[in-house]
């Protein structure tokens, strides 16, 4: 077989090709081990191994972190060659200085080496930068899981049972964690003493001093000190702490409640005044009598002595409530005292509710940007949970009997049934169980019946919340039409009505709290039942919602 | 009126040996069942899965969705895994609308729920 001819020059112009693709396979293999590792130390050390080992150089080291391989010459390295590492934006991340053999200058094939293994050095070092920092991350944002759970777990986890009254707290922190502190400590006579407080700043060091100032609280509320002397000593206490803790000082309002003399006390340190609403009197707010705790030494705090009488209602908080914003509109205090105003639920979860329902809606569902921290009392009107020696007893159950009758609510149909229930939360379940009944009776199917059961139940909910305003002076009719193949049913509220359909419920947005976790009433109606319409209240007729299911009386 | 919610916390421990604790309700869920849900989930372990058990629920409102899916976001936080079971098949399809099998698993009854983890 002929040998190909091959000339000379073709010749050398293969060999320098073939030196060529050795080096760039070199410079792969350097590449690939460079990459190996997100370890900055290895990623340093294995650029310096190379250098020396595959280039043959006595030595080569990195500025920051300091790593020397081989044997290098004293600092300042003059008769070395210097290589420098830079990020994306250009800013030097550290220098590769190479050892040269004695009398020697780096080839210009060594020279293309190093600076090509100096740019992948600069990519893997960056790289293993970000990892260290997503460890360190991930690291804190466990730090911060733990302390929200330990945050969490300081907060009252049980309401104190007390006869007449209902006593609820809501806390959620902007951050992780955060600075507002809720807390009811029961002492041995049967009286309980809260606190609501807010240290300055939010996040985690604010969340420190609110973990001390439970330490404290607590301490001296069991301690027996009276209110006044109790917020003095806090006051002294936290000044003597230094400058660190007086820069996050704490605004507190704490409150005695005494149940059996149906009265409470209440200090004011510098926090939002809180609101008692009592039956027939202008709403009473609890100014602060002194500043801060920790901001002044030697602040002297006067209590007020006010009577509880049955029906009364106070309501203490955090800023976070009344700073709430819609777009540059601050909720504000003025708000917050109506919106109090008009919850008449005898049930303080109930009025919380409320409460964060209508602060996310005037925000929008914008997030979250201060903690927000509120308590709750509310003393049961006399007749309606207790008697006027405090002994609880139930409303009679007759006052809930179904009102056949009283008025008619639909005039195009000849078979109808027609309640009028009590605007208070449980009682759409007589009118669930009532158009279960009818649906049963007219030969709905048993999942429609459940479908039916559900929209009965949301529409009366929201006639009591929003229509009525949770306000259990007014009451909410319910009627039923039957026809030979559907069943309409009306529920009507002494609202003006609804003014927007909510959007379909978004439970990405609701898991990451960009949507209230409530407020699908209105979906689950529409999706359940044949019809859905809600009227608005006009010309001296209420507002209702009418819904419709329809008998498949080929499916059924 | 409202039957208020009862909440028994189980430790089990799952077929493939996981340790599991089980929020078991009965009564009924809605807006004055904060406690009963968040407090208690707020009072088990972190670092496993959490199993609800409805079957001894009665009733359940869009309130006490609202509560199921404020418990599901703190479980989402601490990576735990959320699985229901027990509901009617009402309430299997309700959870669905409202998107909650997105971030829970649903399944027919305890012993499944079990075998599933």
């Amino acid at each position: 077989m002929a040998v190909p001819y091959v000339s000379p020059t073709r010749d050398t112009e293969l060999i320098d090709l073939q030196q060529q693709v050795a080096r760039l396979q070199a410079l792969l293999e350097a590449t690939r081990q460079v990459h190996s590792t997100t370890s900055l130390e290895q990623v340093m050390m294995c650029v310096l191994q190379i250098v020396v080992r595959e280039l043959e150089m006595p030595g080569a080291l990195f500025t920051v972190p300091a790593l020397t391989y081989g044997v290098m010459p004293p600092a300042p390295w003059n008769a070395c060659a210097r290589f420098p590492l830079r990020d994306k934006e250009g800013s030097l991340l550290t220098e590769l200085v190479v050892a040269l053999p004695d009398n020697q200058e780096l080839s210009l094939y060594e020279q293309d080496f190093i600076e090509g293994l100096a740019l992948q050095a600069a990519v893997a070092v960056e790289n293993a930068n970000y990892h260290h920092r997503n460890l360190e991350w991930v690291r804190l944002q466990r730090d911060l899981e733990a302390a929200r759970a330990i945050q969490r777990s300081l907060l009252p986890q049980q309401m104190p049972v007390i006869g007449g009254y209902s006593v609820a707290v809501r806390s959620s922190a902007c951050y992780e964690v955060g600075g507002d502190y809720v807390d009811i400590v029961a002492l041995p006579d049967g009286s309980h003493i809260m606190a609501v407080a807010d240290v300055a700043g939010k996040g985690l060091a604010s969340a420190i001093v609110s973990t001390a100032f439970r330490s404290a609280f607590r301490a001296m509320a069991l301690s027996g000190l009276p209110l006044e002397e109790m917020a003095t000593r806090m006051n002294n206490q936290h000044y003597a702490e230094g400058p660190e803790a007086r820069g996050r000082y704490v605004t507190a309002i704490f409150l005695k409640l005494d149940a059996q003399a149906h009265s409470i006390e209440v200090v004011n340190a510098g926090h939002n005044p809180g609101f008692l609403v009592s039956p027939g009197k202008p709403v009473r707010e609890v100014h602060a009598s002194a500043t801060p705790l920790g901001l002044i030494p030697s602040a002297r705090y006067k209590s007020e002595q006010m009577d509880f009488p049955p029906g009364s209602r106070l309501l203490l908080y955090t800023d976070g409530l009344t700073e709430v914003f819609h777009d540059l509109e601050e909720f504000g205090a003025e708000r917050l005292r109506t919106a109090f105003l008009e919850c008449n639920s005898p049930e303080c979860n109930a009025i919380l509710d409320w409460l964060w329902t209508t602060l996310h809606e005037f925000s929008g569902g914008a997030p979250q940007e201060d903690d927000m921290t509120a308590l709750a009392i509310l003393r049961m009107p006399i007749g309606e949970s207790e008697s006027a020696d405090g002994i609880e007893i139930r409303r009679p159950s007759g006052i809930i009997a179904a009102e056949l009758g009283e008025t008619r609510m639909n005039e195009s149909n000849d078979t109808a049934v027609e309640i009028r229930l009590p605007s208070r939360l449980g009682y759409e379940k007589i009118a669930m169980s009532t158009a279960a009944s009818v649906a049963k009776l007219m030969g709905f199917p048993d999942d429609r019946i459940e479908d039916l059961k559900t929209a009965v139940a949301e529409a009366c909910i929201n006639a009591i919340e929003h229509g009525n305003r949770l306000n259990d002076n007014l009451s909410i009719g319910v009627s039923l039409s039957m026809t030979d193949d559907s069943l309409e049913v009306k529920v009507v509220d002494e609202g003006s009505g609804v003014s927007d359909r909510p959007a379909s419920p978004d439970i990405d947005r609701k898991m990451h709290g960009e949507e209230a976790a409530r407020g699908m009433g209105m979906f689950l109606i529409e999706a359940l039942v044949d019809e859905a319409e809600w009227v608005k209240a006009s010309k001296g007729n209420n507002s209702y919602v009418r819904l419709v299911i329809r008998l498949d009386k080929e499916g059924t | 009126m409202e039957a208020g919610t009862k909440t028994t916390v189980d430790e089990i421990v799952a077929d493939s040996g996981k340790p599991v604790s089980v929020l078991r309700f009965s009564g009924d869920i809605s807006s004055s069942s904060r406690d009963a849900v968040l407090g208690a989930y707020g009072r088990v372990a972190k670092d496993r899965s959490v199993f609800l058990d409805f079957s001894r629920v009665d009733y359940i409102n869009s309130s006490g969705i609202a509560l199921v899916i404020q418990m599901m976001m703190e479980a989402n936080k601490a990576a735990q895994e959320i699985c229901a079971f027990g509901l009617t098949p009402h309430f299997q399809k309700v959870f669905t609308m409202v998107g909650i099998t997105k971030y829970a698993k649903l399944y027919p009854d305890e012993p499944s729920a079990k075998a599933a983890l």
